[in-house]
């Protein structure tokens, strides 16, 4: 017999109070696990570049296309020491419903200036002198079944017709916030079928990538390059990538805010099912906590018996929680990409979700008992012990 | 010094509700020599359980002093109280209350989980006080397995397994038939005579009052 014993038995002294509080904290965990993993999976979409690019699109909205000359010119301007370009291919894949992100780009250089997209460089080498060849991420590889040799059929809609790739690599991410999920194939065939069926918007691009020498400069020198085509045709605008893809997804930011926040709040509520449980608990044993004063039980005892049975309490519903979430996560990313597959190509459950899902849930549970425990020293004995519930 | 160990100076107590004094013991005194057995007879509401509260430490008296075995009870902190009690003091109440998800072994062996016995020790002192209350076949009996005499006996192993020197007991008997109160009242004389417990019995029985050695009757807050 140990004090922790007791803790453990109190468990089970009402099945049914202690198995609906431990479902109520487990959807609670589940749903901020679900809500955490939405959250994450924007922000590795919307922050996952680093530092040193820039993005230059049109000034007016991403929507217009700058001409592919400007290349040269932002090369030239000091402290940019890599210029690549891209374009939004747009499309259908089959019936649409799975959706992944496809870029057309100068493969060359593109590579050279995302290195933590990583192909091996047989796969590389295939891919670069194929004009009909696509590169895919493993993840998207995965999801969708497809081996190197493959062919993928496009539907076009901004680039109207059918077009055909052959997957020539398969990449993978070097840092864990690179996108496994999109597909690239060359500008150049893109361009070259444009200049044929709309000869007015062959040769113009959707942004540039911009790497620089500095990252520090980014704002001097994002000024330099917009001041280069001032009073051009096509004035431009640059920015870091992040803020590039923040910008792209403000709309989708202010509901992420909402998420994020939502988040946070159902954890109060957790908290508020831990202690309305523990406050009941702790008022039908009144009497036996003031037996258990006379016996010499003190403050750190009666602090052992209720944070104990809150965390074990809330630690059980966390990890019930944690175990739906794995299912439950897969589902959901699979139904957020289908719907809005551009903001969330690819939703996994972050790896230290679960983890911090259990700590937290220990947390709560601790919280949760703090009111109860007051309760419990506030009794006098002498009340206690006349209390007859 | 005198040599009682239960000394009771002048005591009076009031319990305030909404500032309204409810006098309930008035200049009450009284002395209790070692391994005594002294009944505490009243009607109910005369102050008894307010007396055996103030020998307890539960409350402070509004005026008067206490001392228990040559220690002032109102100078301890309340830390320094709840170690004391442990040591020096039995309780045994109406309601048992034993803890219904713990065997009738656990229920004795919690008090001494507050010590530094190891658990052989521990498992050795809880065997001899549920054999000297005649339950040394029930140990791992849970509450709910016991009659309700043999619920009030592990909670008197429980009061006794410390080896305090005083029990008190507030209507020990008063959730029992004849046949089992009678048994109790036995059990608490054989503590008495064969241990030496000075026991403070508080009961409106007269019958369970005259088990004890002498008898002090409290009526509206004073002995008469
Ligand atoms: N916490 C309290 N607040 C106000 N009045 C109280 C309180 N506790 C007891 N009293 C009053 O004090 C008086 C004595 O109570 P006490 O419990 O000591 O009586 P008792 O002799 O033990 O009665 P019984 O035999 O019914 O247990 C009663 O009138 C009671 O109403
Ligand atoms: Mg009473």
């Amino acid at each position: 017999m140990t004090l922790f014993r007791y803790v453990l038995r109190n468990l089970v002294r009402h099945p049914l109070r202690t198995t609906l509080t431990i479902l109520a904290i487990s959807i609670i965990i589940l749903a901020f696990g679900l809500l955490r993993t939405t959250v994450t999976a924007w922000y590795a979409e919307a922050l996952g570049s680093p530092p040193d690019r820039l993005r230059t699109r049109h000034a007016v909205s991403i929507s217009f296309q700058l001409p592919v000359s400007y290349q040269q010119r932002i090369a030239a301007i000091p402290g940019v020491i890599g210029v690549s370009y891209a374009n939004w291919f747009g499309g259908r894949w089959k019936d649409g419903k799975a959706f992944f992100p496809r870029y057309a780009v100068e493969p060359t250089s593109y590579l050279a200036l995302h290195p933590d997209v990583h192909l091996p460089p047989l796969q590389q080498q295939a891919f670069l002198q194929d004009r009909r060849a696509c590169v895919v991420g493993r993840k998207l590889a995965e999801k969708l079944g497809w081996r190197i040799g493959d062919v993928v059929r496009l539907q076009g809609s901004l680039y109207p017709g059918n077009w055909e790739f052959t997957i020539r690599g398969i990449y993978t991410g070097t840092s864990p916030t690179t996108d496994e999920g999109n597909m690239y194939l060359h500008w150049a065939a893109m361009d070259e079928r444009r200049r044929i069926e709309d000869p007015g918007r062959a040769g113009t691009v959707g942004w540039f990538v911009v790497r620089m020498e500095k990252p520090e400069d980014a704002a001097q020198l994002s000024t330099t390059i917009d001041q280069t085509f001032i009073n051009s045709t096509a004035e431009t605008r640059t920015e870091t990538e992040q803020a590039f893809r923040a910008n792209m997804v403000a709309m989708s930011g202010a509901v992420i805010r909402v998420v994020e926040i939502m988040s946070v709040i159902i954890l109060g509520i957790s908290i508020l099912v831990v202690a309305n449980a523990m406050a009941m608990t702790v008022r039908e044993r009144r009497h036996e906590y003031g037996i258990l004063k006379t016996l010499g039980f003190r403050a750190p005892h009666f602090g052992l018996f209720i944070f104990g049975e809150s965390a074990c309490l809330s630690l059980l519903g966390g990890i019930l929680g944690v175990a739906l979430l794995y299912p439950a996560s897969r589902w959901f990313g699979t139904l957020l990409t289908r719907n809005f597959g551009g903001f969330f190509p690819i939703v996994e459950l972050p790896a230290h979700l679960p983890m911090l899902a259990v700590f937290l849930s220990v947390g709560l549970g601790l919280v949760g008992g703090i009111i109860p425990f007051f309760l419990c020293l506030r009794g006098r004995i002498q009340d206690e012990l006349r209390y007859v519930g | 010094m005198t040599s009682s160990i239960i000394d009771l100076q002048k005591i009076s107590h009031s319990y305030f509700r909404d500032d309204v004094e409810i006098p309930v013991l008035k200049q009450l005194t009284l002395a209790i020599e070692p391994a005594s057995f002294v009944a505490l007879l009243g009607p109910s509401g005369s102050g008894k359980t307010t007396v055996l509260n103030l020998m307890a430490g539960f409350d402070r008296p509004t005026r008067g002093r206490v001392s228990i075995n040559q220690t002032t009870v109102s100078h301890l902190s309340d830390r320094q109280l709840a170690k004391w009690r442990a040591n020096t003091l039995g309780f045994i109440f109406q309601f048992y209350n034993l803890i219904p998800v713990l065997t009738a072994a656990e229920n004795v062996e919690l008090p001494l989980l507050l010590t530094s016995l190891s658990r052989v020790q521990r498992a050795k002192h809880v065997t001899t006080a549920l054999r000297l209350v005649g339950l040394g076949d029930r140990m791992t009996h849970y509450p709910r397995q016991l009659s309700g005499g043999q619920e009030q006996r592990v909670a008197i192993a429980r009061a006794i397994v410390m080896d305090p020197k005083i029990l008190l007991a507030d209507e020990p008997t008063g959730n029992l038939d004849g046949e089992a109160a009678d048994e109790i009242m036995t059990l608490l004389q054989r503590l008495n005579a064969e241990q030496g417990k000075t026991i403070v019995l508080v009961t409106h029985d007269l019958e369970a009052a005259q088990r004890a050695t002498s008898i002090c009757k409290l009526q509206k807050g004073r002995l008469v």
